[in-house]
């Protein structure tokens, strides 16, 4: 818990370095919710079309193209800065 | 009892993906308590590794339940 | 194996989602089962505590008063001020009424004779993740223009043509789709999950100390297990309530910033 004592002073450093380290929480959130949307929607699209294609390997290349989407915009959004 | 031996597997298989996060993360914090100026340099590093590591569990829990 | 011994007969029925369906405690309406007075109470309570910790605002602060500040300046300095950054004032309200809601519905979970988290059922997380998720598309909408909106969270710039096509979808997803979901879900399952532990040691302990006289003495174990795994959960009912607003902070953080 923040002490009231620390809100008066404000130091900046520390303050961004908090920050920082509250928004990098979130973007590991961020990235679990890329993979997993990813996943979802191309897995789905590959599962519907094993569904009326009557195949079945589809639905292992919609997974493959949404975990490599995932990570092309994990890689975009996060690490290439 | 009923169900399906693939929930088991995704059990065994999760543990690797757990693990490489935990040393990931340590790796990273470790870095970071040593050389604070060092945190940029790190950050894409460790975001690249936890999303691989992350990855790989997630396809497992998607084949899981596909296959 | 449990479902066998049940089949056998009197063996130990493990906790199940069932333990989480409550009768009406009046009427035949879903509106009068115990989350739904959980609820309540946790809105009075809140109310009344910060209402008495308000009244009488003093420079030197009394023990309440204290307790009251400590907790919206805890609200207001990590969640507000470094997450969402200058315009930060005017989401403290909204923050700060989510942050204590959740907490105090998560924790009477270990609050002796409640004993039931009222966010283990997936309704509660569900609607108040709707209000986090209305509320920071109603402000990014509102910054931005719906047009411009949907132009940055679904093509980012500096990317071959024919690529937006596997990406937007999955863009879209992410923010329409699965980050309202995880929110829900995490504090649904950590809740559901806890309970459900809390309950299998318990019930547990009083199985054991219905059997013979030997085996009275292990439930000795199980209760002292649940006693230390309610400090446990203690522990991730805060942990939770401080991610689901510090995950709403961010969400409305990236939503006033100037590009995504």
């Amino acid at each position: 818990m923040a002490s009231d004592g620390d809100k008066g002073k404000s130091s900046l450093p520390n303050n961004n370095a908090k920050a920082s380290a509250i928004r990098e929480d979130g973007a590991f959130w961020s990235i679990f919710a890329y993979l997993i949307s990813g996943l979802l929607f191309w897995g789905g699209m590959g599962a519907l079309a094993d569904h009326f294609l009557n195949t079945s390997f589809l639905i292992l290349i919609g997974l493959l193209i949404g975990l490599s989407a995932g990570l092309g915009l994990i890689w975009m959004r996060f690490i290439r800065q | 009892m009923t169900g399906t031996l693939n929930l088991v597997g995704y059990g065994l298989s999760a543990i690797g993906p757990a693990i490489a996060t935990g040393m990931i993360f340590a790796a990273y914090i470790n870095g970071v308590a040593r050389q604070p100026e060092a945190r940029s340099i790190l950050q894409p590093i460790a975001f690249l590794g936890f999303a691989l590591a992350e990855a790989l569990a997630l396809f497992g829990l998607v084949l899981a339940f596909v296959l | 194996m449990s479902a066998m011994l049940n089949r056998s007969g009197a063996g130990f029925a493990p906790p199940s989602s069932a333990d989480f369906d409550f009768k009406p405690i009046f009427g035949n309406s879903i509106f009068t089962t115990k989350p739904v007075f959980l609820c309540f109470l946790s809105v009075i309570l809140i109310a009344t505590f910060f209402i008495l910790s308000a009244r009488k605002a003093a420079i030197v602060p009394s023990r309440l008063q204290f307790a009251g500040e400590s907790v919206y300046g805890f609200v207001r300095g990590t969640l507000g001020e470094a997450v969402i950054g200058p315009e930060f004032m005017r989401f403290v309200p909204f923050l700060f009424s989510l942050f204590t809601f959740v907490l105090t519905n998560n924790l009477f979970g270990i609050v002796p004779f409640l004993q039931f988290p009222t966010m283990s059922r997936i309704g509660f997380p569900i609607s108040i993740t709707l209000c986090v998720y209305v509320c920071y598309h109603w402000i990014a909408i509102r910054k931005h223009g719906f047009i411009k909106y949907m132009k940055d969270v679904c093509f980012m710039p500096g990317i071959p043509a024919p690529v937006y096509i596997i990406l937007t979808p999955v863009e879209f997803a992410t923010y329409f789709v699965t980050r309202p979901l995880t929110l829900a879900m995490r504090l649904f399952a950590n809740m559901f999950a806890g309970h459900l532990l809390l309950l299998i040691f318990t019930l547990g302990g009083e199985y054991l100390l219905k059997s013979g006289a030997l085996i009275k003495i292990f439930s000795l174990f199980s209760f002292t297990f649940a006693i230390g795994l309610s400090f446990f959960e203690f522990g991730i009912q805060c942990l939770q309530a401080y991610i689901f607003t510090l995950l709403t902070a961010l969400y409305i953080a990236g939503a006033v910033a100037d590009e995504h």
